[in-house]
Parts: structure tokens; C-alpha cells; sequence
């Protein structure tokens, strides 16, 4: 069966409906919107896709942080700790965040799968920033579901203490709240040593939570959260992420004959897993949560998981294709993900050119696919061609990203590649360097193009820029608009090798 | 900002992810118990960089209890919304949670990507990795083909 009516009319149409069934406003309101009416906005999306996502972006950060202003990173000198499961605060096994980054790979791929591409970066601590995120569990018999939970996170705070306390924890005033009927989730907070503690328990009542949190006992850091031993209840410490640092990533995008999947190695995971689905020798523990799979190896690295778009329309979760991956992990050094990544853009170098733009100095070649949507991106510079996978290969073909980016290596040059259409309405991202805690300078300048409807931008990025990432977004003859620092989720490290 | 502004801006955003996820009922009660949470305890909650995202935490953590049941969203009467594809919400129900909460706000109701993100207390790119997924799965289950 076909219809002309798409999905995205689909939607909008029945949540529309759900919206006047339910009596109860969903929408977002008109001083939200910046008054502009919901539908228009939502045509306005569909057209502007991601490009005019960025945009928002500094529409949304403007109004909580002030327009253009560029704020210094985090000032907490915190180190990035991530520690397994069950062992004790003493004996827990730490990693730092240089070494996480390249310690872990898909490199055991079954036939038919394979990496087509390999970036680095880290990963920023965004609006939240808490100081120290702890999750406990208590595992049912067979392993499988967590029957109760504990969640802890510690952030600073002038927070004074709650104004209508229910409680106490450590003989402090605490504000505890259970949301449903018993045994249902506890939730709520107390302020102890100028850190607020906020805490989310499932599988008790009201009087256990209090006990298991009246037991718990600070580590020597306060910074660092409760020591895991002082966690009574049956529950074990599951992970923990620790300190406010930029958490450095690696993230392979594996190609299989089914679809793409991301594999994406960080230094924590935040949230609660669902489930735990058993261990893959050699390697840690599965575990399912609401977001991704993840496996959480026995050094303390997270790795997320994520198959998407597979033809079959696998539902989201543990896939054969996620189990495939996470089975291919291995610790490796450094040199075996650089030699997986030249691979990556060898294949992409072999692959048919489709198409060529002249961008300035340099030319941006399209390889493989088709014009309209490459497979690789590539730039030649001093005569030298490197190459990227298209991210965008991994969307549905129909989905309006509207702007397609990648950063890319030719030779020793290091390129930021952008095309959009060729519309009013659309702007052009900026590109900063930036620093390993976050920080960034001045928009960097770039060549621009205008060919077959597309528009293409290239920003070389500076030799001494370790990092960079996109800072901001300007509409011709407009100012660029900054991101402001504390709300930037990532930044891109230069390749190594 | 007070909490009554609070909730006008941001009530619908959290009402609207907390119903997708979890359905009508459950999710009505869910936003209903983490709106109280953050009226009640605003003197703190209105000092957070991001309310909302705390709030649909709160309110996914009572979804959870309350919803015993697979989540249903309702199917609208013939006359009140023509040309409705029945097959719509099987498909919704077979997606994920975070795959659904995205979809509907972002398709359903025009939130920005990025808002999203917010309250979800994830990276727009995993946002933008659910909406991909999640619109891949519509259009197989629907068997949409594009017309040009």
C-alpha cells in the first residue's frame, strides 16, 4: 500500500487530534515559540531540518544565557572517574580519560559488518553537570531485571535547605516525596556540605529509603558521592560517573548489510539501566537502559550501542546486530583504531567519484552513492584527497536533515565540510576551535559555493587546534549567534595518527 | 520565573513527552504528580538550569509505576480525524519509549530537536538518532511510499 500523506503529516494530524481529545494543551506555547504560530513553525521545520536546529539552538541558549556571550567552561578541576560494579571504593578500578579513549574496539566484526568510520571527541558536561552520578541495583535471582534501585547524584550548590522538609537524612531536612502507592519510586533531596543530594529509589517505601540513605557514608572527596560498602539493601554499585571533565570518546560507525549502527565508547553512562542481560566474556557486563545498549567493560568504560534504521524495522533495544557488535569489542591500543580508521577512509577514497564542487582553494569530491547523497565526503587540498563517511547515509533518505557537516583529514589539513540548500531561511554554521575543557575562540572564516541548489561551506581548521566543534550559527548579513559553553554536549578531537 | 509561568511554558512539553512515552492515562497522572513535585518543592526546582528535564525525570519515574499495562494511545472516531491510517498506532506502540517521546514532540507537536534534548537530559544527536530510527520504523510498518 502507498499513501501520499506522510508520516510527518501523520503525526502532526492524530497528536493534534490527541491534544483537543485529552482537553489538555501539549503544544508549545506561543511565548515559547517566540510567537510564532505552531503551524507555521511546524512547516518551518520541516523545511529548516537540522540547519534550522542549530539556529534554535542559540534561539534557546540566548534566552537562558544572553545573547552571543561566550562563558568560560567548567571552573570544577575534577577528575573523570567511572568505576564497575560491586568493588569496593577502595579497590575500584579507575581510568583516566586519555586512556579510555582508544582502549576498546569493534574490531572482531562478523563477516558482512564493518567500520566505516572512526572520530574522536569528548563529551561535554552539558547543562546538568553534576559532580558525581551513582547507581545501585539489586539484581533479581536470575539476573536479568533489577528489583530495586537507587539512583544518587551530587552537584554544587547555594541551595539552602528545603523549605518544606518531610524528613530527614544524616539529621538534616530532606524533602522526600514517594510518587505513587508503596513500594513505588522515592524520590527527593537534602543539602549536606554546601552539595545537594538527589536521590530516586525504586523497589522501597518511604522508611527503607530514609534507612539505606541514613546509612550511607560520604567518601573521603566529597565530590566523589558515598562510599558503595555503606549502600545497604541487597544493592551493588552498578557505575558511577565522577567529576565534571570533558569524558573523551571514540565512535565507529559500523556498516552491516542490514543498515548502520553506531558504536560509541565513553567514559560513563548516565541513567539507570533497564536491564541486565547477562556478560560477554572477556569484555563486562550487557546492559539494556532506556536509550541505548551498553556494555560496561571490566576497566570501567561505558560502550553505547545503537543500531539504526535496519530494514526490518528491528525494535529499538538488543538487536542480533547490537549483540554482534558488542561481541566484537576488544581492548586494543591506539594504533589498531588509527589503522581501523585509514581503512575506513581508504574504502571511502576507492569508492566512484559522483560529483565535484570547487570551494575556494580546494575542491569537495562526492564518492559513492549517488550526487544527491553521497556515501563519502571528501576534500582535496594541495593535491592531496582525504575522505569522511556521510553521516547522513545513515538517515532515511526521505528524513529532511536539511544540512549535512563532517569534519575530515586531507593530508595534514583538517577541513570542516558543510552543505545545505540553496534557501532563505537557512544559515551557515560556524566552526571554533576549541579547547579539551570546552572553551572556544573566535568563529574561524571559510570558503563558500553555490552549485546545483546546494550551498557548500569549508573552514580549514588551524594546525595548533586540537579540538574544535560548531560554536554557532548566522543568517546572511546577520551576526554570528555564539552557543554559550555550558550548554555544549561535545566537541571533535583532530584525528590521531 | 514562577512557578505558575513555569508551568504554562513548560507544563505542555513535559505533559505531552510523558503521555507519548507512557500513554494517555499514565501519562496525565505521571505529568500531573512531577507538576505538584516541582510546585512544591519550585524554591529549589526554579534554581536548576533546567526545570523541565527534572521534572519529566520525576514524572517518568511515577510513568513507571503507574503503567501496568501496555501503553495505548487512543484511536480517534471516524468523523473527528478523516483519513486516519489505523495502522498508526500499532506503530507507535511498537516503538521504543524514547523513540515515541521524541517523535510525538518533534513531529507531533513541533518541538525543536534541541528542546528535546533539553528535556530529555540527552545529546541532540541521540534525539536526532531516535527520530531517525523511530520515522524508519513508521514508514516500514505504514509501507509509505514517497510521492513526488
Amino acid at each position: 500500500m502507498s499513501t501520499n500523506r506522510n508520516v510527518e503529516q501523520q503525526l502532526s494530524e492524530y497528536f493534534g487530534w490527541l491534544e483537543g481529545h485529552l482537553g489538555s494543551d501539549m503544544h508549545p506555547t506561543a511565548a515559547h515559540a517566540g510567537g510564532t504560530p505552531k503551524r507555521l513553525r511546524r512547516g518551518l521545520l520541516a523545511v529548516a531540518g537540522i540547519a534550522g536546529m542549530i539556529a534554535l539552538i542559540v534561539a534557546v541558549s540566548n534566552r537562558d544565557d544572553g545573547a552571543g556571550r561566550v562563558v568560560p567552561a567548567s571552573t570544577v578541576e575534577d577528575t573523570a572517574v567511572v568505576t564497575p560494579t560491586t568493588t569496593s571504593a577502595s579497590t575500584v578500578p579507575s581510568t583516566t580519560p586519555s586512556a579510555l579513549a582508544t582502549t576498546w574496539a569493534p574490531v572482531n566484526l562478523p563477516e558482512g559488518m564493518r567500520v566505516v568510520d572512526v572520530s574522536w571527541g569528548s563529551v561535554l558536561p552539558g547543562f546538568a553537570r553534576p559532580l558525581a552520578t551513582q547507581n545501585f541495583a539489586r539484581l533479581s535471582a536470575d539476573g536479568t531485571t533489577h528489583e530495586a534501585t537507587l539512583t544518587l547524584r551530587v552537584t554544587k550548590t547555594e541551595q539552602g535547605q528545603p523549605e518544606f522538609s518531610t524528613g530527614t537524612v544524616h539529621g538534616l531536612p530532606a524533602s522526600i516525596v514517594v510518587l505513587t502507592d508503596p513500594p513505588g519510586p522515592v524520590v527527593g533531596w537534602w543539602v549536606e556540605h554546601d552539595l545537594i543530594v538527589e536521590f530516586n529509589a525504586t523497589g522501597f517505601d518511604i522508611a527503607q529509603v530514609v534507612e539505606l540513605l541514613d546509612a550511607t557514608t560520604w567518601r573521603a572527596d566529597l565530590s566523589h558521592g558515598f562510599e558503595p560498602d555503606s549502600i545497604s539493601g541487597g544493592m551493588s554499585l552498578l557505575y558511577e560517573v565522577v567529576g565534571t571533565q570533558p569524558r573523551p570518546y571514540t565512535r565507529y560507525v559500523v556498516e552491516s548489510d542490514s543498515g548502520y549502527g553506531t558504536v560509541e565508547i565513553t567514559s560513563g553512562v548516565h541513567g539507570l539501566p533497564d536491564a541486565s542481560l547477562g556478560t560477554i566474556p572477556g569484555v563486562g557486563q550487557l546492559l539494556e537502559t532506556t536509550w541505548s545498549t551498553v556494555v560496561l567493560t571490566d576497566d570501567g568504560t561505558a560502550i553505547s550501542i545503537s543500531v539504526c534504521c535496519l530494514p526490518n524495522g528491528s525494535p529499538y533495544g538488543v538487536s542480533p546486530e547490537a549483540l554482534a557488535v558488542a561481541g566484537s569489542i576488544a581492548h586494543v591500543d591506539e594504533a589498531a583504531v588509527i589503522a581501523l580508521a585509514a581503512v575506513a577512509a581508504a574504502r571511502e577514497l576507492a569508492l566512484p567519484e559522483v560529483g565535484r564542487v570547487v570551494v575556494g582553494a580546494n575542491e569537495v569530491v562526492l564518492r559513492g552513492g549517488t550526487p544527491e547523497l553521497p556515501e563519502a565526503l571528501c576534500v582535496v587540498a594541495s593535491g592531496v584527497e582525504g575522505c569522511s563517511f556521510n553521516h547522513r547515509v545513515q538517515s532515511d533518505s526521505d528524513f529532511s536533515l536539511g544540512w549535512t557537516n563532517e569534519w575530515l583529514l586531507s593530508g595534514d589539513n583538517w577541513f570542516f565540510v558543510m552543505y545545505r540548500p540553496n534557501e532563505v531561511g537557512f544559515g551557515t554554521a560556524s566552526v571554533c576551535p576549541a579547547n579539551a575543557d570546552g572553551s572556544f575562540g573566535e568563529p574561524l572564516p571559510y570558503d563558500l559555493a553555490i552549485e546545483a541548489d546546494q550551498v557548500w561551506t569549508l573552514t580549514q581548521i588551524p594546525a595548533d587546534a586540537a579540538f574544535t566543534m560548531v560554536c554557532g550559527w548566522a543568517r546572511a548579513g546577520e551576526p554570528v549567534s555564539l552557543l554559550p559553553a555550558n550548554n555544549i554536549s561535545y566537541i571533535v578531537r583532530r584525528p590521531p595518527g | 520565573m514562577t512557578f505558575e509561568e513555569f508551568a504554562a511554558e513548560h507544563g505542555p512539553r513535559v505533559r505531552a513527552a510523558l503521555i507519548a512515552a507512557y500513554g494517555p492515562e499514565a501519562g496525565l497522572d505521571a505529568a500531573s504528580e512531577a507538576l505538584a513535585y516541582g510546585w512544591e518543592d519550585w524554591s529549589r526546582v526554579g534554581t536548576m538550569d533546567n526545570p523541565a528535564g527534572y521534572l519529566f525525570r520525576v514524572g517518568q519515574s511515577a510513568a513507571r509505576r503507574l503503567v501496568r499495562v501496555a501503553k495505548q494511545l487512543p484511536a480517534p472516531p471516524e468523523d473527528e480525524l478523516r483519513d486516519f491510517e489505523p495502522r498508526l498506532l500499532p506503530a507507535l506502540a511498537a516503538l521504543s519509549e524514547g523513540q515515541r517521546v521524541c517523535v510525538a514532540l518533534v513531529h507531533g507537536y513541533g518541538y525543536r530537536i534541541v528542546e528535546v534534548a533539553r528535556l530529555l537530559d540527552v545529546s541532540h544527536a541521540t534525539v536526532r538518532t531516535h527520530l531517525l530510527r523511530a520515522m524508519h520504523n513508521l514508514r516500514t510498518a505504514l509501507e509509505v511510499e514517497v510521492v513526488d
